[in-house]
């Protein structure tokens, strides 16, 4: 499960950035913020070859000692960056890539909201982004915990309320 | 071994340590002025052959360190220099012998060494000696390079005897097992006889001898015995030795490959200027050329070099990409070994340098995630700083920039653990600054003024509290307001309720100790902090100038040139200087201040804190003028909305005033808050004109004011109203009191008068005034008083009804039945027409008791002063408000022929409208008395003079 998710704009800052276990924040922002130059390298390594060609996973940027960081980029110049337990052995390349996606569908529609500027933050408070990310990062994450944890029953919106409960604030 | 050398790099491997010491006591300035001139002798060429000898020079390196000289020769200590002070000959026995004592430390690993003494003259001074320099002073020794470079000589005449030593002979010797100090006890009792244990020593022996190749300036020979190294050892699986042989045999190809070396600034040095290109050309073939010399150095003995090999020299030297493999070879060998941890990290820094020299990045950034890994035995504090700096420092090389900043800001963090005793404040908050770039913060918050901010806030607001933190534990509030300041004016959009508090309720406790300020602050390390204005502590949203109230706004005397505007251009009409009028326009407003006059300006703010704010000292910024701003002190109520906020200030000189910004006093802090550098910030243009001051009159009347404001149809104000009650017909007095209440004498006074358009027809004059006798007093000092009387006359029409004058045509002609008049209505009737048009006209004359009011301003033109000089003046205006009420009316006006045809009688019925009984007179004959609301007919005077006289009321009551 993924543990951070971020989306970065092309000029390096954070569009949107919410971890799972929210009490120790800074420390992915940290770790997102680090990954960055890894994402440029690659970027810049990458530019040489054709832009059609060009392969938007960006792969492992690098392993910690219990979180794994992987990386995407839009052909916008748009950064994903996506933090997993390194424990999760679950989740192969492919997992990473499908999430990738669905991250990318996400913010295209984020991007299609005609109230939402490109290059201001992405507030999940739109009703309309907020589903999507909410889901999204439900699918990523809290979902499949919860789900072992036998409640399949919940709604999206309680589960998160759990989610977020469970944590002391 | 346990000390990582983090500066060492590949092409330290064929240098030669020395090690430079102070012996007793010597001050740190010299010997660091010693120390220098000694290192600048890094790099000598051998006489008689083109190979160049490397020096390293330490002045400290630790013993230990030396004991590993057999596993890689560069790191064993061959030259040591001491230097040290004498002043007499009785001491030198004693310098002497603390010489030797310095020797011994070092003393199995080394080839040479040299004392320098410095202040002992005389005749232990004269004796010639090899090991001793004596120098008189510090200033006066001229010849120590030369010294070092016979040392270097010596050095060298050594290592090449060792070289050729472990070269060539032994053939039928046993050759020596290397190891490094913590195999010892491994080889307790082992075999020496097998082949393996006799391949084992070959191996290291060759790798050995690479070193001291490599060392001797025999690239290409040190690769041909890395090579060989490198079999033997693969073969026995001696897996520390083959890390080591494979390391060599990297070092020797990045030497060859980049003789620029990968170390930065130290690899630049040794080669200074011009001399770069021709040493590194022939650095690259001293090699083969020595082999050619010496054949006999690789070719006696077991370990024997195969001649063929001269023709695939080139294919010695590794590839860039090989290195790399090479290196990441060795690195995992070195792994297996706890021991090894420093050479794996040392490994680690140096394939680091030279990947970044390839600009092979993610690669780079592999190893540097090994070394950081890698785990020494338990760090002190101190090392741990120099390991995280270290990172950083090589992330940085790399180009992750991120990264880089990460480290230093836990090797900051590091400075000032809580196991550290005496935590380095200084040294935390010089780290964290270095990390700036790293988290794109710059501490100007004039980056931050273009639109929304763009960063990572978490992470950079967290460092600014660490720097707010480290610099008041170095004793800097000075530092700490102005980091706290940055971070209140560019984070405030990130900060949450609490913590906005919490940061104010810091902030007004340093500034309670130390108050911000707007000056430049100056590090010593000449980094300067520019200063933070609170522009969104409160945020200004538009800022207005305000023109003077009316009766203060000065007018320009109109010239009699006539208009000038044109002056400029012959044309009547241009485009292009409209367009640059307008432009001025927008920039300059177009009223006028007056020198010595309060001004204002009037701003809307609002507080975005969720708390009341305090806004202390809150004044203008002026330019151009000089400006006596009158600062104010405001609080704004939590999340306040737009609120305004008046500023005021009197300019002291005249000329053209730009109002720059404002100033505050928030928390503690204090503001200068340019208008230019505020985002979305509303003007309406803030220069405007400073004139020389003009008197300021007061007035007051005998009359009282009144609420009844009277509606100028111009536009102009009217400060005073005053009222007053009449009855129609009576003049009354109203003594003005003029009072010169400004600085400046009032020299110029003019009056005029305008009746607002009454419905009302007027008969004579309604105001009159004689200004002479008042102009007598002028002109009017500051403070004096003047008086001016003007009469009030209100004449009103005495009829009451519209055709009352038709009466008198229609019932005059019938009652008297004469219609042979017309003369009489050929005279008499256009006097008297004009009455009934405009009672006609003027609508309604009501009934009797209707009161009537009749209004005008007094405009009173004044100057003096600089401004009159200018053909300035100013107007006050005086509302008059008169409520006339009704005294007599004609109710019936009727003629009765007289005794001559020639006359008649004039017949008028009078009615009393008043409350009093009063007398009408006409032409003071006779006199009729009428009591309130009586009427009586009256025949005033003689038939031919039928004339008003003015109607008097005699007022009993006093009222």
């Amino acid at each position: 499960m993924a543990v951070c998710v971020a989306v970065i704009a092309k000029e390096n800052y954070p569009l949107y950035i919410r971890s799972i276990p929210t009490e120790n924040e800074l420390k992915f922002h940290y770790m997102v913020h680090t990954s960055l130059d890894v994402v440029d390298e690659k970027i810049s390594a990458m530019g040489k070859a054709l832009v059609d060609q060009r392969e938007l996973y960006l792969g492992l940027l690098y392993p910690t000692e219990d979180y794994k960081v992987y990386g995407y980029v839009t052909n916008s110049k748009v950064k994903f960056v996506m933090v997993v337990d390194s424990s999760n052995t679950a989740l192969r390349d492919n997992e990473i890539r499908s999430m990738f996606r669905k991250l990318h569908n996400s913010y295209t529609d984020v991007m299609c909201n005609p109230f939402y500027n490109p290059g201001d933050r992405i507030q999940s408070r739109h009703e309309g982004a907020r589903k999507a990310w909410w889901q999204e990062l439900l699918e990523l994450g809290a979902l499949k915990r919860l789900r072992r944890e036998g409640q399949k029953t919940c709604r999206p919106a309680t589960l998160l309320h759990q989610c977020r409960g469970c944590t002391p604030q | 071994m346990s000390v990582p050398d983090y500066m060492q790099c590949a092409e330290d491997h064929q240098t030669l340590l020395v090690v430079v010491q102070p012996v007793g006591i010597v001050s740190e300035e010299n010997f660091f002025r010693i120390y220098k001139r000694i290192s600048s002798v890094s790099q000598i060429s051998v006489r008689d052959s083109q190979r160049a000898l490397y020096i390293r020079y330490r002045h400290h390196y630790p013993p230990e360190n030396s004991e590993w000289g057999d596993f890689q020769t560069h790191r064993k200590v061959v030259g040591l220099i001491t230097i040290t002070d004498c002043f007499s000959a009785k001491d030198w026995p004693q310098t002497f012998e603390k010489f030797h004592v310095q020797k011994e430390i070092y003393g199995s690993t080394l080839y040479d060494s040299r004392l320098f003494v410095f202040g002992l003259q005389g005749e232990i001074a004269e004796q010639p000696r090899t090991d001793v320099a004596f120098y008189p002073s510090y200033e006066d020794c001229a010849t120590v390079e030369k010294r070092i470079e016979d040392f270097v000589e010596s050095l060298f005449i050594v290592l090449e005897s060792k070289r050729l030593d472990r070269a060539t002979d032994k053939s039928g010797d046993k050759i020596p097992l290397l190891c490094v100090p913590f195999e010892k006890k491994d080889f307790v009792g082992l075999d020496t006889d097998s082949r393996h244990y006799k391949k084992r020593c070959q191996g290291r022996m060759r790798k050995h001898v690479g070193d001291l190749c490599l060392q001797a300036g025999m690239l290409q020979d040190s690769l041909v015995h890395y090579h060989m190294s490198v079999e033997l050892l693969r073969s026995v699986n001696d897996f520390l030795w083959l890390g080591a042989a494979l390391e060599g045999l990297c070092s020797a190809s990045v030497i060859y490959h980049y003789p620029g070396g990968t170390g930065g600034k130290a690899g630049a040095r040794r080669f200074p200027g011009s001399a770069l290109p021709a040493e590194a050309a022939n650095r690259h073939r001293p090699g083969a050329q020595e082999v050619l010399i010496d054949p006999g150095a690789l070719t006696t003995n077991g370990i024997n070099a195969d001649t063929s090999m001269e023709i695939g020299r080139a294919k010695n030297c590794l590839s860039p990409e090989d290195i790399i493999e090479k290196y990441k070879e060795a690195i995992s060998y070195y792994s297996k070994y706890k021991n090894a941890g420093v050479i794996e990290l040392e490994a680690c820094v140096k394939a680091v340098r030279v990947l970044a020299i390839q600009k092979r990045s993610m690669e780079a950034s592999e190893f540097l995630q090994n070394a950081v890994y890698i785990n020494l035995r338990q760090l002190s504090e101190e090392e741990k700083i120099q390991r995280y700096s270290i990172l950083s420092e090589l992330y940085e090389l790399i180009g992750f920039h991120r990264k880089s900043a990460f480290f230093k800001r836990v090797a900051a963090m590091q400075c000032v653990a809580p196991s550290i005793s005496e935590p380095g404040w200084r040294a935390c908050y010089k780290l964290l600054l270095e990390t700036l770039p790293g988290y794109s913060l710059s501490l100007d918050p004039q980056d931050f003024n273009k639109g929304t901010h763009r960063g990572w806030a978490a992470v950079q607001m967290r460092l600014l509290h660490e720097l707010v933190y480290a610099s008041r534990r170095m004793g800097n509030p000075a530092l700490s307001v102005r980091h706290l300041s940055f971070l209140l004016q560019t984070m405030l959009d990130f900060l949450s309720d609490q913590e906005k508090k919490d940061v104010t309720q810091s902030l007004e406790n340093y500034t309670s100790k130390c108050p911000g300020t707007m000056e430049l602050l100056t590090l010593p390390d000449g980094l300067t902090l520019p200063p933070v204005p609170f522009t969104k502590l409160p945020i200004v949203r538009r800022v207005k100038l305000l023109d003077l109230p009316a009766s203060l706004r000065p007018q320009k005397m109109k010239s009699s040139l006539g208009p000038s505007v044109s002056a400029k251009s012959p044309f009547i009409y241009s485009p292009i200087i409209a367009h640059s009028r307008g432009e001025e326009r927008s920039k300059k407003i177009d009223f006028q201040w007056v020198q010595g006059d309060v001004c204002e300006v009037q701003l809307m703010v609002y507080n975005p804190m969720p708390f009341e704010l305090r806004v202390e000292n809150m004044g203008l910024l002026t330019s151009g003028v000089e400006f006596e701003s009158l600062p104010a002190a405001l609080s704004l109520p939590a999340e306040s909305g737009l609120y305004p906020v008046t500023l005021v200030g009197v300019p002291q000189t005249t000329g053209t005033i730009t109002v720059s910004g404002y100033h505050t006093t928030v928390f503690g802090v204090f503001s200068d808050c340019l208008l230019d550098s505020l985002p979305g910030i509303k003007t309406s243009g803030s220069t405007v004109e400073v004139i020389p001051a003009l008197p300021r009159l007061q007035i007051s009347t005998s009359l009282p004011r009144s609420a009844h404001s009277l509606q100028p149809s111009s536009g102009d104000e009217i400060s005073t109203n005053v009222s007053v009650q009449l009855y129609n017909g009576e003049t009354q007095q109203l003594v003005v009191r003029l009072e010169n209440i400004g600085m400046e004498p009032l020299e110029k006074l003019e009056v005029t008068s305008k009746i607002l358009t009454t419905k009302e027809k007027l008969y004579g004059d309604f105001l009159s005034w004689k200004l002479e006798d008042t102009l007598a007093q002028f002109p009017l000092q500051p403070g004096k008083v003047a008086t001016f009387t003007i009469s009030i006359k209100v004449k009103l029409d005495f009829s009451c009804q519209e055709n009352l004058l038709q009466d008198l045509s229609d019932d005059g002609i019938s009652v008297s039945g004469f219609p042979l008049c017309s003369p009489f209505r050929q005279v008499v009737r256009p006097r008297v027409e004009s009455k009934p048009v405009n009672a006609a006209e003027g609508g309604r004359p009501g009934e009797p008791g209707h009161v009537k009011t009749l209004e005008a301003v007094l405009n009173f033109k004044y100057s003096g002063g600089p401004g009159h000089v200018e053909g300035y003046y100013r107007n006050l205006a005086l509302g008059l408000h008169v409520e006339v009420e009704p005294s007599v009316f004609f109710t019936r006006v009727s003629t009765l022929p007289a005794t001559s045809t020639r006359q008649c009688h004039l017949l008028l019925d009078v009615f009393n409208a008043t409350e009093h009984e009063l007398s009408v007179r006409a032409r003071s004959d006779e006199e009729l008395i009428l009591h309130a609301g009586e009427c009586q007919r009256f025949m005033p005077c003689k038939p031919h003079s039928a004339r008003w006289k003015e109607m008097k009321h005699h007022d009993e009551t006093g009222k």
